[in-house]
């Protein structure tokens, strides 16, 4: 039966095979050949002649964005150089007159008289300067996008737009920079992480000595002429670094050896300008190495403000805002303020000043929580925090920065009228303040020469 | 000795025609289909529109969509040209390509059935069939018989019992296992034998296998 099947299988399938190979029509074969040869040109040309005015098209509105392109490109900054001729990139002014270079984006260059600058790099957004020697005097014209890089030495000032004094001495390797208005970062070889400076701080740093610090220049103006400096305080090892940001509105900055950080500073000096970091002087009382790297206000003294927010968030916030010591809450306060960290910042000064009552580390932390409600934009809460500084220590270190700040806060807040019995008040207690300048606008004086 | 003189070589090249296309291999001539060369696709269709309309018609039976399936096949290798890795597989190729176009087309004749596109659902008179008589009225049962099972299972039985092919040439075509090849084809031949008796144009087929087994 299966051989009958399949033998009736196979004369179905001979049936379907003499049909499926049945001899076709050659013109059916030819006519499908052509009309292959038909369909294939039709589907090639017809689209090179669709795709022609595509293609001029696109032609046309390249040549038009190029145009475009060319005609408004950014170009980058170009410079004037007024008060001495330049050499190529080289600025350099003579010995007893300054040198002016004006750039065309509004900002500005004073080299002093026997310095000596360089115009590396400009670009759109700015320019990289290397100041080669001498004091220069910066005023950067903020823009959206303003980049510009200031080098001394091996530290690179970034700036998007302020108004300092940078100076380089090559033959001591020493960098001095002075912010008369706006902020700046610093990147240099002592600290991993780049150091802010703000309004009325300087920063200064020797190569030689290994030390790196950030100064209130107000505080020095304030106490110009006084027998103890503000730093002079520092006691002992571990305290140094604490000391030193005590002394100024932000976290100071101190970085060196190790063994250098954990010395003691001494007792006093006879410097008229505070001297926050003078790390130079070897003592007797060097504490150990392993001990001082775990201090969290070395570690911030080094610039390692990142592993002190890391040490933090590994022995918890709540926890380290519950146990930890004053100065532990400072430089707490101080690297996460570095790094931007304004919460983190927030919580450790008011755990400080809720546990450490009035402490002088509780009362500079008000003035801190004022910088940073400042930065955050809250003007009132800002104002309420310097006033609680100028209330509880009316003439402390950090008063100047407080007044200034509050004149700042209202003026804004309130307006120039407000503002202005902070200013006349300012002036007559810092007339030669960094903040000055600001208070005479408020009160619509001429600037001094 | 002097050099001949450089017009002569001139002419010499130009002189040089072309190697006849019909005479390219296969590998030779998806190089240069895969150029975009229409004499090349020309030659292939020469060469295999005879075996890929056999395996149209094989699958699909007499149609009036043959010969667009036809078409379709050549365009599609055109296109496919440059992804042929192994030119001297062009044969395999064609007979598959037009196997999937087959089965795309089977399904389609489903859908046409189901959603009644022609007025009683039955689809238009078919082309090219056998002359007399009763070969035609046997084909049109056969396919109407094939019309019952699965477009798989369909091809499968058409590229053995048909166009020949060896089980794992079926398999491969189709893209399946062997062994699911071989399920198909069984399912296939079984259905087939069983509904053949019931079709009486297709029982001379039968008794005359009968009768020469008697």
């Amino acid at each position: 039966m299966s051989d009958q099947h399949d033998d009736g299988l196979s004369r179905l399938a001979a049936l379907m095979q003499s049909h499926a190979e049945a001899p076709v029509d050659p013109a059916l074969d030819q006519a499908g050949k052509l009309a292959l040869e038909r369909r294939l040109r039709a589907e090639a040309a017809p689209r090179s002649r669709a795709l022609r005015p595509l293609l001029v098209a696109a032609a046309l509105l390249g040549a038009a964005v190029l145009v475009v392109f060319v005609e408004l490109r950014p170009r980058a900054v170009s410079y004037e150089v007024h008060g001495a001729r330049s050499d190529g990139p080289y600025i350099s002014a003579p010995a007893t007159t300054p040198v002016t270079v004006a750039f065309s984006d509004g900002s500005s260059l004073e080299a002093g008289p026997g310095a000596r600058l360089r115009v590396e790099e400009a670009r759109v957004t700015g320019a990289r300067v290397f100041v080669e020697r001498g004091t220069t005097r910066v005023h950067v014209e903020h823009h959206a996008s303003s980049s510009w890089n200031f080098l001394a030495g091996p530290f690179d000032v970034r700036v998007t737009g302020t108004r300092f004094e940078l100076s380089w001495d090559p033959s001591a390797e020493a960098v001095d920079l002075r912010l008369l208005e706006g902020s700046v970062e610093v990147r240099g070889p002592f600290a991993e992480a780049p150091i802010a400076v703000h309004t009325g701080q300087r920063f200064r740093a020797d190569l030689a000595t290994r030390s790196m610090t950030v100064i209130d220049a107000v505080a020095a103006d304030s106490t110009r002429g006084a027998a103890r400096p503000a730093t002079s305080t520092a006691a002992s090892g571990s305290d140094t670094a604490s000391a030193i940001a005590a002394a100024s509105p932000l976290p100071a900055a101190s970085a060196k050896d190790p063994n250098d950080a954990a010395r003691p500073e001494p007792a006093a000096h006879d410097e008229a300008e505070p001297k926050a970091a003078t790390h130079s002087e070897p003592t007797a009382h060097a504490a150990p190495t392993a001990l001082v790297s775990e201090s969290w206000p070395v570690l911030v003294a080094r610039g390692q403000f990142e592993t002190v927010v890391a040490k933090a968030s590994e022995r918890g916030a709540s926890e380290c805002e519950r146990a930890c010591s004053a100065s532990d809450l400072r430089a707490l306060a101080d690297a996460a303020r570095y790094t931007g960290r304004s919460g983190m910042a927030e919580s450790a000064l008011l755990s400080l000043r809720r546990r450490f009552g009035t402490s002088g580390e509780s009362r500079s932390a008000a003035f801190l929580l004022g910088r940073v409600e400042e930065a955050r934009g809250a003007t009132a809460a800002a104002e309420r925090w310097y006033d609680t500084y100028l209330r509880e220590v009316p003439a402390g270190e950090l008063a100047a920065e407080a007044l200034a700040g509050k004149m700042r806060t209202v003026l804004a807040s309130e307006g120039r009228a407000a503002a202005s019995p902070l200013a006349t008040q300012y002036l007559a207690r810092y007339p030669n303040g960094v903040h000055a300048e600001s208070a005479r606008g408020i009160l619509g004086q001429a600037s001094r020469p | 000795m002097s050099q001949p003189p450089r017009v002569k070589l001139a002419a010499v090249a130009t002189a040089v025609t072309p190697f006849p296309a019909e005479r390219l291999s296969d590998a030779e001539l998806v190089r240069s289909a895969a150029r975009g060369d229409a004499d090349a696709v020309g030659v292939v269709w020469q060469r295999y529109a005879p075996l890929v309309r056999g395996v149209l018609r094989g699958a699909i039976g007499p149609d009036h969509a043959l010969e667009d399936l036809l078409q379709e096949v050549f365009v599609g290798f055109l296109k496919g040209a440059k992804n042929i890795h192994e030119g001297a597989a062009l044969r395999g190729y064609l007979v598959g390509v037009a196997v999937r176009l087959a089965a795309l087309e089977l399904r389609r004749r489903k859908i046409r059935r189901w959603v009644m596109l022609t007025p009683t659902g039955v689809l238009p008179e078919r082309t090219e069939l056998p002359a007399d008589s009763e070969g035609r009225a046997a084909l049109r049962a056969l396919y109407r018989v094939l019309d019952g099972v699965s477009s798989r299972r369909r091809l499968a039985f058409v590229l053995r019992h048909v166009q020949g092919l060896e089980i794992l040439d079926v398999a491969a075509t189709l893209g399946v296992s062997e062994s699911t090849a071989r399920r198909e084809l069984e399912r296939a031949r079984s259905y087939v034998l069983k509904r053949v008796e019931r079709e009486p144009a297709l029982r001379p087929y039968l008794e005359r296998a009968t009768g020469a087994a008697s």
